[in-house]
């Protein structure tokens, strides 16, 4: 199977599948032994060669008719379709054997299988392996800045070198051997870089995927002159759906991740931020990385750590020629919030925030230089924060404390700043008798950290998991106190998974439950269940059996870097023994499991050592599926009070509010 | 028929006599000096003159539903006799002999209770009780005696303030309690681990009839999900399936909205007695073990209906 | 040192030159105690080869003997692990047979002799005497004098005879625990449709299991199971049952606790998996988040059904439903805490299921509601060996 080919060193002996993908597979493996060769001779040869296709490319432009590279381009379009059928008709033939023997998968099925993972209840949902492909496809992504410059009037076009492609993976050995391009040149940089490279934010990759124009097969191997790849490459226009290409830019994302990019919107998305990948600056990145791994958790942290990314950038930004601050900023600040939404999907704190910035950025006045606005501009940003978050908090804080009276039992759920602080304040400022019962759950155990916080301080907590929630909440509890993600319009609290189940715990014995939530979380959106709109987080983070948090598993352990070299080394020995061994344990292994006995350099043999969690191998169980989700609906019936800075008010008036304080909501 | 002998009289000296004898043996007790005295000599003249008593029994005695309970089950208890062993002399015999056997096994029954119910006080629990009913002290007193430390809120149990007597009693056995007004039941009701009350009478349906204010405690608990026990004696399952307590018979009518000049004061007027219905009530507490509602109604069924 | 046997079992075996018997029953109490055996299946089929080597070894002379020492057997073993409620069923069961068998006898012996039905009547006259003793009130003393007369008199069955109905009724309890599936599943089978949603919080049950697994290879039934993961005590056990489910080629997913609540919509039905079913309906289970789960099903009207062997129904009452669940160690649910600033951490292994929160359990002689499993319990126990440190009447009357 293509999938199975590895960058470079190809499997000499392909898989037995069906003949035409041989083909390509030996192809393939004869541009992969040879892209290193030329790799170098490219480089020398690139700058002159650059110059000449650029002419020659421009000249076919004008001359290549549509119509007559049209039906060959069509032609490709057609064989590519066919050849799409036959693979999934082949497929199904497989999945029936497999159903019949119930035998592990190889890796066609791991790939087949890859595709069925999402599960009927929340397949409308953005999964993990999505955003993260995306990440990677971006934070990877390199472009040569001679080959294409972006202007205002849109990218120049001289020479298309990578795409993400639907389902294929083809070096540009096909471009290197007749045409030596910068890209090649620079993608060879990248391969080289890739595998020494370990810093998370340009992750490594196991892959590089480079398809030529049409994201198709064929041509690529019939096209061996520059005339016809300039005329095939001419006739894709950019906007045109049917070719994921993006110029100009070639980009890696693993093979286990790219079966996700089967939807078309995807891949416009993606094809967008790649265009405008130049204009990611790096503190947004960081802060993508961050809260993509874990590091920053939590509604009201991550939006102050968008305000103070927000305010780096702005700091930084330069209005480009032509255009005003108060016009272009906006824009420009849209393609940092694209990049941001793909680590996790933007809070409502986020949002909120998001919104006000642009309404104050649209209020600049012009003739104000681009030196104080800026200057204003952060300073605004800073009064929001302080007023919406810390002020509020205060406020909160003070409006709670009257409800808990001396020696109270409190039980809290997770981990929240604004609980945290009105214990604290109880406890040691007004010096009550507080006793907490912190309840926690997989897999980000959040409870941890606020019961960490909170005996810091010297509080009495008392932890458990929700599991233990029948036990822990007939321990005469007198209040429960919740955080939240948001409030919706309709009433109903969008929190932490679980939140619903100790709310209705709490009702059933009459305990009164309080939600602490500033204005800032308050959002319009109404939803009546859990399942119509949700975060799906990974479900990885639940196969292995232990207490780390998402944190510590994926702590700068380069996930992918580790399942790259696995990978390698697995070539090599297939290579060795030149056997066909089944690669769905490794694909899908991403190396956290099992690896904190192993050093991280240490040939992970998975093919042979045992799993060492239960599910390691769920991907290739056909049946199985992991639904990891992030947040859950409590209806209002459950609250007795949601406490904002403005005061006191049951669930049901939280459209008053949004009404009466639009302007600042 | 009647040579002086009322059976209502031969009731109430009875319950005179021994304060802790329970209605429905006092009702056998007169009932067995009925046939004493009277004699009957044919089956017919047996089941005739019981009948004619309790009749009467019933009439002149106002609002007792576990007066019924008792000539029920010795009617019934007869009848069976009659029906399926013809053995009418022997029966007889054991007893005119046996009164005061019956009587110390009713008592001992209580005791019995009390045995069987100490497994659900523990240490450190708040008991609401309702009413006063000795099985129910037995049982406090009971478990006080075996050292279990637990605290009792009594309600009023107004107009018949019965829940001064048992306030009185407990106190002196050192348990502390507090007295509170019947309507305070809805504030304190999730502070207190779980109710007792006695019964009156147990219905065909495991619901119980008992003293009025019975009945909201109930709802009470259930919303509270507190466990509501009923703690009483075996011989007080009547023959009766109240559909709520419009269909219990009563003396006062409800609502009585008439009034008559020569009422100097206010009085209050209503129902005494309610009806509180089987998906209240966890587990009834008797001496033949720890019952579940449905148990009591298979019972009972299994007893009337042959 | 008599800490684990009775003394006067322990004595009785010893002058019976039992020793080996001792030691049996001592192993077994340890193991108990140690909780080497786990699952109610095992300790039931252990508890029951225990007791075909007691019933074949023991000494007595008349029944009633056998009696009282399987009673003072069963309450070393309860005591050994209160929380192993198969333990006592299985003894219970047993006792039941044997006086059941014993009072056929004394009816037998009662018609032959003469004596006037009037006196067995009251007693015969519903299959367990649980309140028709209401007529005990009234009852003639004579009925004492029966029992006295029947032990006076030499039995007519002889005790070997009574030895081959007690192994005999080990056998059938054998035969019955080691085949509960096959009952359960013929119920339970019609009560899922096609494309349902289901949820099982209980993993570890391999009732459930084995009757998911039926539904889908025999009645070709399809249907999604969603398995909570019950973490920290249940979350292999649970991740093995997914597999294998799957691997059966049943849709599963797996789903965290927390998730519980915001899937309940969607869930067509709940089944779990008990470990001890008790007289009034309720239940434990041997997952911790149960009964979170129940009350959520009860919040949204889904409907819960209990699967659980005949074996499992305990004549016991829940007094004090603290004394029987357990709770594990507190370094499953807190592995590292900071030796300055302790904690305090819970982590509850069982959880017990009220009545209310269960619609129906399905047991292999049929499916009953919870109102209605204290009839099925009287059914095969006696209420006499319910508290089994309790004198039975019959051994009063014997001293008396």
């Amino acid at each position: 199977m293509s999938e199975n080919n590895t960058e470079k060193q190809a499997s000499l002996t392909p898989p037995p599948v069906e003949p035409p993908k041989e083909q390509t597979d030996e192809k393939n493996s004869k541009k992969d032994e040879t892209t290193p060769v030329v790799a170098d001779g490219e480089k020398k040869l690139s700058n002159k060669e650059l110059k000449e296709l650029k002419k020659q490319e421009k000249a076919a432009k004008r001359a290549a008719k549509k119509q007559a590279s049209g039906i060959s381009i069509e032609q490709q379009q057609q064989q590519a379709q066919a050849k799409r059928e036959k693979k999934k008709q082949q497929q199904q033939r497989e999945l029936q054997k497999k159903e019949a023997k119930l035998k592990k998968a190889n890796n066609q099925n791991t790939n087949t299988t890859q595709t069925v993972k999402k599960t009927s209840l929340f397949s409308h949902l953005e999964t993990t392996e999505e955003r993260r492909a995306s990440v990677l496809a971006i934070t990877s992504a390199v472009s040569n800045p001679k080959t294409s410059r972006i202007t205002a009037a849109g990218l120049m076009i001289p020479m298309v070198a990578s795409a993400i492609s639907g389902s294929r993976i083809y070096t540009t050995s096909s471009f290197a051997k007749s045409i030596s391009t910068p890209q090649n040149g620079s993608k060879s940089n990248n391969v080289t870089r890739t595998s020494t490279a370990s810093s998370s934010t340009t992750q490594a990759s196991v892959n590089v995927i480079n398809a030529a124009a049409g994201a198709t097969t064929t041509p690529t191997t019939d096209i061996t002159s520059t005339k016809d790849i300039a005329k095939t490459l001419a006739t894709i226009s950019l906007d045109s759906d049917e070719y994921a290409v993006v110029p100009g830019i070639s980009s890696i994302v693993p093979r286990t991740m790219e079966q996700n990019f089967e939807s078309q919107q995807l891949i416009s998305s993606v094809k967008e931020l790649l265009l405008n990948k130049d204009l990611i600056h790096p503190a947004i990145s960081l802060l993508t990385t961050n809260i993509a791994h874990y590091k920053i958790v939590g509604s009201i942290p991550r939006c102050i750590a968008m305000l103070e990314a927000f305010q780096i950038v702005i700091n930084d930004y330069q209005t480009p020629k032509g255009t005003t601050l108060s016009r272009n900023l906006t824009n420009y600040l849209s393609h940092q919030i694209d990049i941001l939404k793909k680590a996790r999907p933007l809070s409502v704190t986020m949002g909120n925030a998001i919104r006000w910035l642009k309404q104050e950025i649209s209020h600049i006045d012009p003739s104000v230089s681009d030196k104080v606005a800026k200057k204003e501009l952060c300073e605004m940003i800073a009064q929001f924060a302080k007023e919406k978050i810390e002020l509020a908090d205060q406020l909160i804080i003070e409006n709670a404390s009257h409800h808990i009276e001396d020696a109270t039992t409190i039980v809290v759920y997770g981990s929240s700043k604004v609980i945290a602080d009105i214990i604290i304040h109880n406890a040691l400022t007004l010096k009550k008798n507080i006793k907490v019962i912190v309840v926690d759950s997989r897999p980000l155990f959040e409870g941890r950290s606020m019961a960490n916080k909170l005996r810091k301080k010297g509080i009495n907590v008392v932890y458990a998991l929700i599991t233990s929630l029948d036990a822990v909440i007939n321990m005469n509890v007198d209040y429960v106190l919740l955080g939240a993600h948001s409030i919706l319009s309709n009433g109903f609290l969008y929190s932490r998974a679980g939140t619903a189940m100790i709310a209705m715990s709490a009702n059933r014995r009459n305990i009164p439950v309080l939600v602490c939530c500033e204005s800032l979380k308050f959002s319009q959106r109404v939803q009546l269940d859990s399942v119509t709109y949700n975060e799906l987080a990974d479900p990885n983070d639940l196969v292995s059996v232990d207490f780390k948090s998402p944190v510590e598993r994926l702590a700068n352990e380069g996930a992918l870097l580790k399942q790259f070299i696995k990978e390698r080394k697995e070539v090599k020995k297939k290579q060795e023994e030149i056997s066909n061994k089944s690669k769905g344990k490794a694909n899908n292994n991403g190396g956290k499991n099992g690896n904190k006995k192993n050093d991280v350099k240490d040939v992970n043999n998975n093919e042979e050592s045992k799993n060492v969690n239960v599910l390691d191998d769920w991907q290739n169980l056909q049946s199985l599926n992991i639904v990891n989700i992030l947040y859950d609906l409590t209806p209002p019936e459950y609250i007795k009070k949601v406490i904002t800075e403005f005061g006191s008010l049951p669930p049901s008036s939280v459209p008053v509010i949004l009404r009466e304080y639009k302007g600042s909501a | 028929m009647s040579e002086g002998f009322s059976i209502t009289k031969t009731y109430l000296k009875f319950l005179e006599e021994d304060s802790e004898m329970t209605m429905p043996i006092a009702a056998i007790e007169a009932l067995v000096t009925l046939l004493r005295i009277k004699n009957p000599g044919t089956a017919a003249e047996v089941i005739n003159s019981i009948k004619s008593a309790v009749d009467e029994l019933v009439k002149t005695i106002p609002n007792s539903v576990s007066l019924r309970a008792g000539c029920d089950i010795f009617m019934r208890f007869v009848l069976r006799n009659l029906h399926l062993y013809g053995d009418w002399e022997s029966c007889k015999k054991h007893l005119i002999e046996n009164g005061q056997l019956f009587v110390s096994r009713a008592k001992s029954s209580r005791e019995k209770i009390a045995e069987i119910g100490i497994d659900f006080i523990t240490d450190d629990d708040i008991i609401l009780v309702h009413g006063f009913s000795r099985a129910v002290y037995s049982l406090l007193s009971h478990a006080a005696n075996n050292l279990i430390r637990f605290r009792c809120v009594i309600t009023e149990t107004r107009p018949s303030n019965q829940g001064e007597q048992l306030y009185k009693l407990l106190a002196e056995k050192g348990i502390p309690v507090t007295l509170v007004v019947d309507g305070a039941v809805g504030s304190i009701i999730d502070k207190v681990d779980k109710v007792f009350v006695g019964a009156e009478g147990v219905a065909e349906s495991g619901g119980i009839i008992n003293v009025i204010g019975t009945y909201p405690v109930g709802v009470l608990a259930h919303n509270a999900r507190k466990p509501f026990y009923v703690v009483t004696e075996s011989h007080k399952f009547v023959r009766m399936f109240p559909l709520s307590s419009d269909d219990l018979p009563m003396e006062n009518k409800f609502l009585d909205f008439t009034r008559r000049p020569s009422d100097s004061e206010i009085k209050v007027s209503g129902p005494t007695i309610d009806y509180t219905s089987q998906e209240y009530i966890t587990a009834l507490i008797t001496d033949l073990g720890v019952l579940t509602p449905s148990a009591v109604s298979e019972e009972l069924i299994k007893m009337w209906y042959d | 040192m008599s800490q684990f046997s009775n003394p006067s079992l322990r004595e009785l075996n010893n002058a019976n030159g039992n020793n080996e018997l001792n030691v049996i029953i001592d192993t077994f109490i340890a193991k108990l105690k140690r909780k080497q055996i786990v699952g109610s299946y095992a300790i039931a089929l252990e508890t029951l080869q225990l007791l075909k080597r007691f019933t074949s070894a023991a000494r007595w002379t008349h029944v009633t003997e056998l009696i009282t020492q399987l009673r003072a057997l069963g309450l070393q073993l309860e005591r050994a692990q209160p929380t192993a409620f198969t333990c006592g069923n299985i003894i219970r069961r047993l006792l039941g047979v044997l006086r059941d068998e014993m009072e056929e006898e004394a009816q037998e012996i009662a018609n032959e002799n003469g004596m006037n039905d009037n006196n067995n009547g009251n007693n015969s006259s519903t299959s367990e005497p649980l309140i028709s003793s209401m007529f005990n009130l009234l009852q003639k003393p004579e009925e004492v004098q029966t029992v006295t007369k029947l032990l006076s008199s030499r039995n007519k069955k002889t005790k070997t005879d009574f030895r081959q109905i007690a192994i005999q009724g080990i056998k059938d309890l054998i035969d019955e625990i080691t085949n509960i599936d096959d009952g359960i599943q013929q119920i339970a089978i019609d009560l899922i449709h096609d494309h349902e949603l289901l949820l099982t919080p209980t993993p570890e049950s391999k009732t459930v299991l084995k009757f998911l697994i039926r539904a889908r290879e025999r009645a070709h039934r399809t249907f999604t199971v969603l398995v909570t993961e019950g973490f920290p005590n249940n979350t292999d056990s649970a991740h093995e049952f997914a597999k294998k489910l799957a691997q059966h080629d049943i849709e599963t997913i797996i789903i965290p606790d927390s998730a519980v609540f915001a899937l309940m919509s969607r869930v067509g039905k709940v089944i779990i998996g008990t470990k001890a079913v008790f007289v009034n309906g309720g239940s434990i289970a041997s997952s911790s988040g149960v009964s979170t789960v129940c009350e959520c099903a009860r919040e949204f009207k889904t409907p819960v059904f209990a699967v659980a062997g005949l074996y499992k129904l305990s004549p016991l009452y829940p007094f004090n439903i603290e004394k029987s669940v357990e709770f594990g160690g507190s370094h499953e649910v807190l592995p590292r805490m900071d030796p300055d600033y302790r904690l305090d951490a819970v982590n509850k292994t069982t959880a017990y299921v009220p009545p209310e929160n269960i619609d129906i359990y399905i047991t292999n002689i049929g499916g009953f509601a919870p109102s209605f499993i204290y009839r099925i319990a009287w059914d095969n126990y006696k209420q006499v060996d319910v508290h089994l440190d309790n004198k039975s009447p019959l051994e009063k009357s014997v001293k008396a």
